[in-house]
């Protein structure tokens, strides 16, 4: 996990899945939102995703992301997130 | 001025105080006056104390209350030092007042001027500030709210599949309201029960739980039975059933538990109508898809008895070999789109036969070249009955190019290896398995299953492909061969 926050785009994303727990977006959403290259979002949502942190919900014409369901996943980036605030 | 007010000024004040401004002010001021560091008592438009030296000098705040200067002030405490009261005000407004204390010297009339000046633009920039943080608080959760819909509108319309719809539908909105459950259920064609058609408990290690298990509810019964006749939505602390609508009642959506445990809002209960509006809309898509998948299918298969009517068995193929194409089609894990056509060139696999005459068709033996050049060409020439059918395109060239070999040795063009549609090379070995084990016209006699099965394998390479051969293998073994093969047993 620490290995993971090293990288401000990937710690921004888990902010903002933490605080928007609820949304679901594409890659270019997220980049507006957290205000990152929208390359780089990707690489690191993709990173995300095999790590279970970020579920992605995949078809033909679309690739959108949500934030895990996980209650221990949430709790372990909730605090790591805290430690670093 | 009403309390409402009051209370929203001292909060404005509270946080005005805390702001960058007023710390360069202190730092300019101590400057200015050639103290080390001023101290500020801070005062709320009574006069009560807000931070500061609270307990340093009450006397001042008392004495304050007594006249409410309106201007920069110079005044001596009970200490005998000079102090000053800056009125933190834009117009008539006063927000409250600022005191500096124990100054070096008091404050001359041009420093008063620039205090007063500074203030009017620290105030003015600061509220600037606030209203762009109340923007952002406010407009951004219903941006990404927004996006969040406008995503999931995309996700929902990219499959026109009931199942795969239905279960994608249950999975966004178990994400979108962070709840542990969710059950999608439709109205039957009969209109009296609720059929359930997806249900995703995440307290059950994952999720997807089969529906056979799940009972019906009959329409006006229980919470959901009700919801689905009402047309009116269900919300209790830790339950949500929102109707789907569409003219009339279509089914029901029901979310249960959230994650952080809170009572379902009414700002919840907005974002699931919204998901079931968008739910409805996707729904009659894929119905009307279904439909007119249906008509399609109706149509191939009309053709396809007609065809039999003329001559049993020459110009279709029977279920056992439909069954074992498509397993292999899945076991290949070709898409839905792709097993589809495949199935349609299934059901008319021999079309091109129709134009070739009997005697051709059921000699027994051998064709001479020029018979076999008749099949060739008629083989083109009746494909165009199939033509004016353009759910068929995609199927056409598989339905053309099944009798092509992998080496290249085959008909219509002697397409080799992977030009030859994937389709067509796996009806190639379907249908020469299906001829070895059955009875034709022109062949003697059948031979077993496993004799079959050695006698692909030889061809791989060669007449077959050999990734289709090893799937087509893998397919059988997963079949249950003796209820698919019952008829050829019996006849022994």
């Amino acid at each position: 996990m620490k290995n993971l926050l090293k990288s401000e785009v990937t710690k921004k994303i888990l902010l903002f899945f933490n605080e928007n727990p609820h949304s679901i977006d594409t890659a270019k959403g997220i980049s507006v939102w957290i205000g990152c290259d929208m390359d780089k979002v990707q690489r690191s949502l993709d990173l995300l995703v095999k790590k279970g942190m970020v579920i992605n919900h995949k078809t033909i014409s679309t690739d959108a992301y949500s934030y895990t369901t996980k209650k221990d996943i949430v709790k372990k980036i909730e605090k790591h997130i805290k430690s670093l605030a | 001025m009403s309390e409402y007010n009051k209370k929203k000024d001292k909060e404005f004040l509270k946080k005005f105080c805390k702001s960058g401004s007023i710390a360069k002010l202190k730092q300019v001021f101590s400057d200015i006056m050639g103290n080390k560091q001023i101290k500020c008592m801070f005062l709320d438009p009574d006069c009560a104390p807000i931070e500061g030296n609270q307990k340093a000098h009450p006397e001042i705040a008392k004495a304050l209350r007594l006249r409410l200067p309106e201007a920069v002030e110079n005044f001596t405490c009970s200490c005998g030092k000079h102090c000053m009261t800056i009125p933190v005000k834009q117009g008539d407004n006063v927000y409250g007042y600022i005191v500096g204390l124990h100054l070096k010297q008091p404050l001359d009339k041009t420093s008063a001027a620039f205090v007063k000046i500074y203030i009017d633009l620290a105030l003015k920039e600061f509220q600037k500030e606030q209203e762009l943080t109340k923007l952002y608080d406010t407009i951004r959760p219903r941006a990404i709210a927004l996006s969040t819909i406008h995503t999931i509108h995309r996700l929902l319309s990219s499959t026109l599949n009931m199942d795969e719809l239905i279960e994608r539908m249950a999975r966004l909105s178990l994400q979108v309201m962070r709840c542990r459950s969710c059950s999608i259920m439709l109205i039957d064609e009969s209109g009296k029960y609720l059929m359930p058609k997806a249900v995703i408990d995440l307290n059950n290690n994952g999720g997807k739980k089969d529906v056979c298990k799940y009972r019906k509810i009959k329409v006006g019964s229980g919470i959901i039975g009700n919801v689905a006749r009402s047309g009116k939505v269900y919300r209790f602390r830790s339950l949500m059933c929102v109707p789907l609508i569409e003219e009339d009642t279509v089914g029901v959506i029901c979310v249960k538990k959230k994650t952080s445990k809170a009572s379902f809002s009414n700002f919840d209960l907005e974002i699931l109508l919204t998901l079931a509006e968008q739910a409805v809309i996707a729904i009659r898509n894929a119905k009307l898809y279904e439909e007119q998948e249906k008509a399609a299918y109706g149509s191939i298969k009309s053709l396809a008895v007609l065809l039999d009517a003329k001559s049993p068995n020459m110009y279709t193929r029977s279920e056992r070999f439909t069954k074992i194409t498509l397993a292999v089609a899945e076991e290949m894990r070709l898409s839905r789109e792709e097993i589809k056509d495949l199935h349609y060139a299934v059901l008319l696999p021999d079309t091109g036969k129709f134009g070739i005459p009997d005697k051709i068709l059921k000699k027994q033996g051998g064709l001479s070249l020029g018979e076999f050049n008749i099949i060739k060409k008629q083989h083109l020439e009746s494909l165009k009955i199939l033509q004016p059918l353009e759910f068929l395109k995609p199927a056409m060239p598989i339905i053309k190019h099944h009798h092509e070999r992998y080496d290249g040795m085959g008909y219509p063009d002697g397409l080799k290896g992977k030009q030859i549609p994937l389709g067509a090379r796996i009806m190639a070995v379907v249908e020469a398995f299906e001829a070895m084990v059955s009875a034709r016209p022109y062949k003697d006699k059948r031979i077993t299953i496993s004799q079959a099965i050695k006698e692909i394998e030889r061809n791989k390479g060669t007449q077959f492909d050999p990734e289709v051969v090893a799937s087509f293998i893998s397919a059988l073994k997963k079949l249950d061969l003796k209820k698919l093969f019952y008829d050829l047993l019996m006849n022994k």
